[in-house]
């Protein structure tokens, strides 16, 4: 009975999607024709099969302390850098784990971004646009999950963990591409938990479902098509939901991982990879030390190396690292120079993100900052690039284009390129 | 045929069928000269743009739709039965009389203007301007809109911020740029933000028009004072706002300045947007302001920029108050304004209908801005009881060739499932969203007002206690009641129809909901799971969610 | 009593190579102070009236951040704790030591910190001292990570230290050799050690910035531990929830001070809390500094506390009543902290050090 109430549901959405097809030559529209264009959309993303995974430092990592150490320079503090498994490249002593994965490593010391405060600087480095455009530009996330998607799939395509570095959302992707927002440690949210055994749950949904087919009768409007869409895809999720139980196997990878919410957030992420949800955010909050950068930072790198660096073993061990992309990024860097407080101050001139798998070519630094981590020195990556490489490394088409009633707009500002040597 | 083209069919005969009534009975009773006027150029839209009118709405959507928008939420069965039963041709102008003076008019209005000018969230310094801590501005809106304040009286009270709980405006947009922002925003329906730091991209609004509109108001104070306990409605704390005698907003240049190495600043003049500078009486030369302490109000100024500009906002050559107004109360009931979004007037907006924007702002500018006169013209409007029904996809149609389709807002949300459950006006009135509820339907549209299905939200239809629970048998609701009543299935299902949707249930929906509520028989326990069942699909539905 | 109404400032002491970390004072006429850089200077203060003290020693061999020293009650050995990992023990007393110099301005000019300025104004001429430089006596490294915690009892004859992976190493300290070792959970913030040598009073608190959603286990923790055996004595986590920047028994043994100054106070919370010693109930809480406060120092007097703060101030309590006697400097909510304070050992002399690079001598005599 239940395995016919799960084919109904799944034809019930196919139907849906075929009666709503809008033509308007493969264009989405605004918001709501995207909903409904996955012919047009299988064939622009080729449906890849690749994944992201983002792990994002809230607060504003600092680069001279983490991938960018300056030793012996007055702007240098307290750390050392250590030798890692790639001749050439040193990383922080406080990374230890992480220095065994540097051939998996594209290190970008040379990101220069121009939104240097919080609320601004998540939203830019989320939407690769600056909020002050006021335009409802949607999350690297949903972008990602609409070209990834596999559409019969019952979990979410987007799934965000931790601190939100940004709310933006799916903008005019359209509600399908919503983040489905976990709590700090990967677990569902309370009211995932179905209150009514599985018969009653079944029957009403049928009840729902019918009562809903009727009244959409002579009522094509989006809202209702969305809310009815939404209800599907909950029902879908309710029914998926053990994906996001690793209780059991998080006993035995906490030792690996730390047993920090951040590690069973990486570790949760692993597993919902492996489920084929395409994309997965993962926050790590704490790192704006005005005060005490270094001992802020020590505790923070404490929980980010065991937990990061399993996740890349993992990946590798279950041979998914070559289709799953693992970022690390944040809202911008810290100063090179040290205040009173013995603490770093925001700053965007000169910063570092890495990338790893789904097709990067691991093993390298990409560009530099000047000796003291003022400036970038050569080979400079602002938001547009780094968007644009990511986007390609995942078969996305950069400057995909939709629309918000006439006005045109691309998933990168124009001039964007991808930096090809950072791809395999 | 095959079902497409059938239904199709179907389709085009009911709204021909509509039509007929739309073109027969035409006049509308109640409705003054503005509802004609509305009613001739919103056709002539249909005409030229080559639109199927759409047929009037049924009694039982219009009566859904009017109270949510007048009243903030569904009528009772009581005042459904009562409605569809009356026979009297003029029943729907009369119910909207009755509805802009119920005392829950004034609440409702409030809410809508306070939601539009303070959004949903905004921090205060130590807390958050939330639902709570904003009740004191709600009540005062509402006293001012039941009280039918003219609507330019309203705005300028709220701008001269001296009446106890108007002042939350200036608390909330706090310094120059946001209070400059938000007034241009809401009282004058265009955006001079992106005008801040450069001109603007899609108007000739230039810096110098920002800071010239900063200007008035960068000698606006406000200050967090502690409170009469009689007149706060939270721990202490009020609002006042007050104004300086001296200060200035400054325009950068692109010049710097040698010593400081930064760029040159000098003071702007305040400039009336698209209008003259400010005539200001020279200063005293040896006044000096007063030191303040932290929460005291600096004394009233002799010369009130403030009041300045209040005054060139509400008077009757101002070219964009009356406009914004007309447009924004439009939009309230239409779905979408005249131009979209309804405080984006740009020089190169295109009304969707010109002459009809021309003549409601200068209709309503002549009847002195009174909102309850406009009210009344829109929604006895053939163009606001259209029906639901059509092909058009877009939430808010363009040239409102059917009925928009909103969510309702947390607020009515609540309120309607207290009225839905049976549980009483008094009681809807009472509750507030809970923490959850806001948590979770508190913000179902984007930026742009457009309706975002979340997967968050469902799980909370389906699992959380506070709406789930509403649907259970208990405290003599309407589940309750259905549940120990001794009547047949049909009649319950139609009490439930009428209760929970405003309407009798079709005969299909009679047959099938009977069929799932008899189910198990007379077992108590498990009718009263199926009683929930049933009353959970009703709330969860689509029908439910939305105003049509 | 004391109100020290005519304490002035004698000496204004330049030093901004890297903010000064902590001071002692050498007897009652030399004081040291450890550096951000890992150098230890020393003053001598027995100046002719009118002129400014040049330090005389340089302390050289640390190879990171110094988080603290002291000097033993006789006045002989110097103690440092550092990053470096390393415990050193250094002649507080000699001179001798090969010849060498000092810049004291060459601290990194703040301009040009988070916005890149045009032109970074020149550094200004080099003032360079000559003096002696000198090498440890002894370089201990038992501890294997960051070392903040260090505190001896008044006899001189028990050290203890704590580092960041919550190690706690008691010692003999005149040999300088470990006697035993225990784990707490989280990083030693700072520790003290009961007069008697037989409890350790330790702040355990891992700089994290903030503590909700999951982090519980990281939340301050602040124990009594037993010097001998190493257990736990007395669990005060849950009247002290907050990680402390000092704590500090009297030499009499009859209070013991905690102050609250570290990440986590951003809001105006730097209070001093006053403990018995012996059963750890909180006898009173003083207001400290708003926003946080950093060190602690007992009065010899044994009626006095003084502490300094994250707002630019000195403050001088009453230990019966809990009253303040006096402060020192202009409150300023995002001022120039002071980070350390030392006593002279006959009280009749303040050391305190700011951020700005300089050590403040200030007479406390009437």
């Amino acid at each position: 009975m239940i395995q016919d109430l799960h084919q109904q549901h799944h034809l019930s959405r196919r139907s849906l999607l075929k009666s709503t097809l809008v033509t308007a030559g493969g264009m989405a529209v605004a918001n709501w024709g995207a909903l409904f264009h996955s012919q047009t959309i299988a064939a622009e993303a080729k449906r890849s099969g690749k994944r992201c995974i983002m792990l994002y430092m809230e607060g504003g990592v600092s680069q001279i302390d983490t991938f960018d150490m300056k030793p012996g320079r007055p702007t240098g503090g307290p750390f050392r850098p250590i030798k890692t498994n790639v001749d050439g490249i040193q990383i922080c002593e406080y990374l230890p784990k992480m220095a065994r994965h540097a051939d998996k490593l594209a290190i970008i010391r040379s990101m220069r971004t121009k939104s240097v405060d919080h609320g601004i600087g998540g939203y830019h480095m989320h939407t690769c646009y600056p909020s002050s455009e006021k335009f409802p530009h949607p999350e690297i996330g949903a972008m990602i999950a609409k070209y990834c998607e596999n559409p019969q799939s019952d979990l979410p395509s987007f799934v965000k963990l931790g601190p939100a570095g940004c709310n933006a959302g799916s903008g005019y992707l359209g509600p399908q591409y919503e983040p489905f927002v976990l709590g700090t440690d990967g677990k569902l949210p309370g009211f995932a938990n179905p209150s009514a055994p599985p018969a009653v749950q079944d029957r009403r949904a049928e009840l729902l479902k019918s009562f809903e087919e009727r009244y959409a009768k002579q009522r094509p409007a989006e809202p209702f098509a969305s809310h009815r869409e939404a209800e599907l895809r909950t029902i879908r999720l309710m029914r998926a939901r053990k994906a996001f139980d690793v209780a059991d196997e998080w006993t035995k990878a906490r030792e690996r991982y730390g047993n920090t919410p951040f590690g069973r957030g990486c570790f949760t992420a692993v597993k919902l990879a492996e489920a084929g949800v395409p994309f997965i955010e993962v926050g790590h909050d704490g790192y704006d030390s005005h005060n005490d950068n270094f001992p802020v930072h020590k505790a923070n790198l404490s929980v980010l190396d065991p937990a990061w660096s399993s996740l890349l073993q993992d990946l590798q061990d279950r041979g998914m690292l070559k289709d799953t992309l693992v970022v690390w990024t944040s809202e911008f860097g810290r100063t090179p120079a040290i205040n009173g407080q013995g603490g770093r101050d925001h700053f965007g001139r000169a910063w570092t993100v890495v990338l790893a798998g789904g097709g990067i070519k691991g093993g390298q630094v990409y560009g530099a900052s000047d000796r003291d981590g003022f400036e970038v020195a050569e080979k400079m990556v602002d938001e547009g690039a780094y968007f644009a490489t990511i986007y390609k490394t995942l078969g996305i088409n950069h400057r995909a284009k939709h629309y918000l009633g006439s006005r045109p707009i691309w998933a990168t500002p124009e001039g964007s390129k991808p930096i090809e040597e950072l791809l395999a | 045929m095959n079902t497409h083209a059938r239904s199709n069919l179907l389709t085009a005969l009911g709204l021909l069928t509509a039509a007929f009534v739309l073109v027969g009975g035409c006049t509308s009773a109640a409705g003054g000269t503005l509802s004609a006027t509305i009613d001739r150029e919103i056709k002539a839209g249909w005409s030229k743009e080559k639109i199927t009118p759409p047929g009037r709405s049924s009694d039982a959507v219009f009566l859904r739709r009017i109270y949510i928008d007048l009243v903030g939420m569904i009528p009772g069965y009581e005042e459904t039965t009562t409605f569809l039963a009356d026979t009297d041709p003029e029943k729907r102008a009369k119910l909207i009389d009755r509805l802009l003076v119920d005392p829950r008019y004034g609440r409702q209005q409030a809410q809508v203007f306070d939601l539009a000018m303070l959004t949903r969230d905004h921090k205060l310094v130590d807390g958050t301007v939330g639902h709570r801590t904003r009740g004191r501005f709600r009540e005062w809106l509402a006293k001012q809109f039941a009280g039918n304040e003219p609507y330019d009286r309203i705005a300028a009270k709220i701008l001269q911020a001296e009446e106890d709980g108007s002042q939350l405006y200036f608390a909330v947009y706090a310094n120059t740029d946001e209070m400059a922002a938000a007034v241009s925003r809401f009282f004058l329906g265009t955006q001079i933000q992106c005008a801040k730091c450069h001109n603007h991209p899609f108007e000739t609004w230039t810096q110098k028009d920002y800071h010239g509109m900063a200007g008035f108001f960068a000698r606006t104070v406000s200050v967090e004072a502690p409170g009469k306990p009689e007149v706060t409605n939270q721990k202490g704390k009020q609002y006042l706002v007050g104004e300086k005698e001296f200060g200035d907003a400054f325009f950068p240049l692109e010049e710097i300045d040698p010593k400081t190495k930064k760029k040159k600043t000098i003071p702007i003049k305040p400039k009336f947007l698209s209008g003259d500078e400010l005539k200001e009486p020279e200063p005293p030369k040896d006044y000096v302001e007063a030191k303040l302490k932290p929460n005291e109000l600096p004394p009233k100024p002799a010369f009130s920029r403030r009041q300045k500009f209040v005054e060139w906002m509400i008077g009757k050559d101002n070219p964009f108050f009356a406009k914004a107004a007309a447009n924004r109360v439009w939009a309230q009931f239409m779905g979408r304004g005249f131009v979209h979004p309804v405080d984006d007037f740009i020089s190169s907006s295109t009304p969707s209908h010109p002459g009809l924007l021309k003549a409601m702002e200068t209709e309503l500018v002549a009847h002195h801005f009174d909102l309850k006169w406009l009210i009344r013209e829109i929604v006895n409007s053939h163009a606001y009881q259209a029906a639901d029904l059509g092909d058009a996809k877009d939430a808010m149609p363009k040239f409102y060739e059917r009925a928009p389709v909103r969510p309702l807002n947390v607020e009515e949300l609540t309120a309607s499932l207290h009225i839905a459950m049976g549980l009483g006006v008094e009681a809807a009135l009472k509750v507030e969203p809970n923490q959850q509820m806001l948590q979770y339907l508190g913000k179902p549209t984007d930026g742009q007002g457009r309706f975002q299905g979340s997967l968050t939200e469902h799980l909370f239809f389906h699992n959380g206690d506070g709406f789930r629970g509403m649907c259970k048998p208990g405290k003599g609701n309407l589940a309750e009641q259905l549940l120990t009543g001794t009547e047949d299935w049909g009649k319950k299902v139609e009490r439930m129809f009428l209760s929970v949707l405003s309407r009798p249930p079709a005969g299909e929906e009679r047959e099938q909901f009977v069929q799932y509520l008899g189910a198990d028989g007379k077992d108590p326990k498990l009718a009263a799971q199926r009683i929930e069942d049933a009353m959970w699909v009703l709330v969860s539905s689509s029908e439910f969610r939305f105003n049509k | 009593m004391n109100d020290f109404a005519n304490a002035k400032v004698l000496h204004t002491l330049p030093w901004n190579s890297a903010y000064i970390t902590s001071l002692a004072f050498i007897g009652n006429d030399r004081v040291a102070a450890s550096s951000k850089n890992g150098e230890i200077l020393i003053w001598n203060l027995a100046v002719p009236a009118g002129k400014t003290p040049d330090p005389v020693r340089r302390l050289v061999g640390h190879t990171n951040e110094i988080n603290r020293i002291l000097v033993t009650p006789d006045g002989r050995t110097l103690i440092s704790v550092s990053n470096d990992r390393t415990v050193r023990y250094w002649d507080a007393t000699s001179d001798q030591g090969e010849p060498g110099s000092v810049v004291l301005n060459d601290g990194f000019l703040p301009k040009g910190v988070t916005e890149k300025v045009d032109k970074v104004p020149p550094p200004p001429p080099p003032i360079e001292v000559k003096l002696i430089v000198q090498k440890p006596l002894r370089d201990l490294t038992n501890h294997t990570e960051w070392v903040m915690g260090l505190a001896q009892t008044p006899d001189g004859k028990t050290l203890v230290t704590g580092d960041d992976q919550g190690v706690i190493i008691v010692w003999d300290l005149p040999a300088g050799k470990e006697l035993r070792r225990w784990q707490a959970t989280q990083w030693i913030a700072s520790l003290g050690i009961s007069p008697d040598g037989r409890t350790v009073a330790a702040s355990q608190h891992t700089p994290f910035i903030r503590f909700k959603n999951g982090l519980e286990t990281f939340v301050p923790h602040f124990h009594f531990w037993d010097a001998v055996s190493g257990q736990s004595k007395l669990d005060l986590s849950k009247e002290i929830k907050v990680g402390m920047s000092a704590v500090v028994y009297s030499p009499d043994g009859k209070w013991l001070a905690a102050a609250h100054g570290n990440t986590q106070t951003e809001k105006n919370e730097g209070k001093v809390f006053l403990i018995d010693p012996t059963t750890g109930n909180k006898i009173r809480e003083l207001a400290g500094h708003p926003v946080g406060t950093n060190d602690l120092a007992f009065h010899p007097d044994g009626k006095h506390l003084f502490s300094s703060g994250r707002d630019q101030q000195i403050k001088i309590w009453n230990l019966d009543d809990g009253k303040l006697v006096r402060e020192f400097g202009k409150f300023a909510d995002r001022g120039v902290w002071i980070g350390a304070l030392s006593i002279s050992p006959d009280g009749r002399r303040l050391a305190a050090a700011d951020r700005a690079g300089q050590v403040l001598i200030y007479s406390l005599t009437t």
